[in-house]
């Protein structure tokens, strides 16, 4: 493989709806907790919630935009745009293939959904490189969207607390000359669908109908929801977590012959600032080579390793000569982790 | 860790008063035992007691004394 069709992460944008959730309406609401509390066991001080007619296909749209504005890439240089998101505008047609129009892509660009949340990111960087890299394209434009609050029950604090709505635009190219952050892999992935009924919205596809009359169900910890909202079991994710995380990293690094010390930034995905923490702690890497930063915007799902790395990368925290690690995790259970060098 | 000691760090997990649990407190008359409380619990046993335990393990538990139990204390 020549140098000139290496692929190389070379810009990041991101979009963020203007509404805004903060803890203190939060603790308005469920009136046993305090902003401190929400603080200290998410790490979420405010999310940022669409409107209601907004989708995550506008949030991509503008997330693009942005991308495009920045001068660092044209839509007639877009000869494949993935979009990666978990709310969809239509069963069908391809989400892809409507941005593809609303962005003015050219119509020999290639477009694709895919149905990832949290281990999104990573699972797109590797379709992105093997399309460039077996020069099936040249610009890869890579969305990352959600609107998780759709999904949401407005009574049930256990995911109101951190799931927000979100975007990233991603350009990846095959310029030799782009500097950015090479996709220098491996690509360690992993899914255990055995944990599929712990994150999940059970209504609303083929399985099991949206059901407006959906009874209301409610939990020990007095959350509410119904089979059209999200559910997740947190303690069944903090576990998954502590089993597959550590794991992941560990394959990546045995497969390059690297440790830990050797990753100069790590920027997982941003689930829950206390998990994040723990497992920080647990893999005794130095929190200043451990991003966490999610306080002003939540869990956006497959959004939040791009968000994190372009605010990264926006403050100098990566230089060229660094490698990044770039580890995703939940929903599926899926998970996924791999190296960019930055040059 | 002793046991005190754990019954200490529970008080944290749970904002329960210092000194005030014995192990015999049933975990559902706990008003701040919730879902985001058994996520700290298995984070403290982790972290400080190398145990990684099963959400399932600490839902079959009815008393304070039953997770120190499944923690590795002596019953």
């Amino acid at each position: 493989m020549t140098q000139s069709n290496r692929a190389v992460l070379q810009a990041i944008e991101y979009h963020l709806p203007e509404a805004r959730v903060t803890n203190d309406a939060l603790a308005e609401q469920f009136p046993e907790w305090t902003p401190a509390r929400i603080h200290e066991i998410v790490g979420v001080d405010e999310r940022h919630v669409a409107a209601s007619d907004e989708c995550a296909s506008d949030l991509a749209v503008a997330a693009a935009t942005k991308l495009f504005a920045s001068g660092r890439a044209s839509p007639a240089e877009i000869d494949y745009v993935i979009h990666c998101t978990q709310a969809p505008d239509y069963f069908l047609p391809t989400t892809a293939c409507v941005i593809q129009n609303r962005l003015g892509l050219p119509r020999h660009c290639g477009a694709v959904d895919i149905n990832l949340g949290c281990s999104g990111y990573v699972y797109g960087l590797g379709l992105a490189k093997g399309l460039i890299e077996s020069e099936q394209a040249n610009h890869v434009l890579f969305l990352t969207a959600d609107t998780y609050s759709k999904y949401l029950n407005p009574r049930d604090k256990s995911v109101r607390s951190v799931l927000a709505d979100g975007a990233a635009a991603t350009l990846l190219t095959s310029d030799a000359s782009a500097t950015g952050g090479r996709l220098a892999g491996p690509f360690v992935y992993g899914t255990d669908g055995r944990g599929a009924s712990n994150l999940i919205v059970p209504a609303g596809g083929m399985r099991q109908a949206y059901d407006p009359n959906a009874p209301v169900q409610i939990d020990d910890s007095g959350n509410e929801r119904t089979a059209n909202n999200v559910y997740m079991n947190g303690a069944e994710i903090f576990a998954f977590t502590l089993r597959e995380v550590p794991a992941v990293i560990s394959r990546v690094l045995s497969a390059k012959g690297l440790s830990v010390d050797d990753v100069d930034l790590f920027v997982p995905h941003q689930a829950n600032a206390f998990i994040l923490a723990h497992l920080q702690r647990k893999l005794r890497i130095p929190p200043e080579r451990f991003v966490i930063d999610m306080a002003d915007c939540g869990n956006t799902g497959s959004s939040t390793i791009a968000i994190a790395l372009c605010r990264a990368m926006a403050r100098g925290a990566i230089r060229a000569g660094m490698r990044v690690m770039l580890v995703g995790f939940g929903v599926g259970y899926s998970w996924g982790a791999t190296l960019l060098e930055w040059i | 860790m002793t046991l005190a000691e754990f019954f200490s760090e529970f008080e944290t997990t749970a904002s329960l008063p210092p000194g005030t649990v014995q192990g015999q407190e049933r975990l559902d008359s706990i008003e701040r035992w919730d879902s985001f409380a058994v996520v700290e619990f298995m984070s403290m046993a982790d972290e400080k007691l190398g145990v990684q335990l099963e959400p399932a393990q600490i839902a079959a538990c009815r008393q304070v004394s039953d997770l120190a139990v499944l923690c590795g204390f002596k019953p």
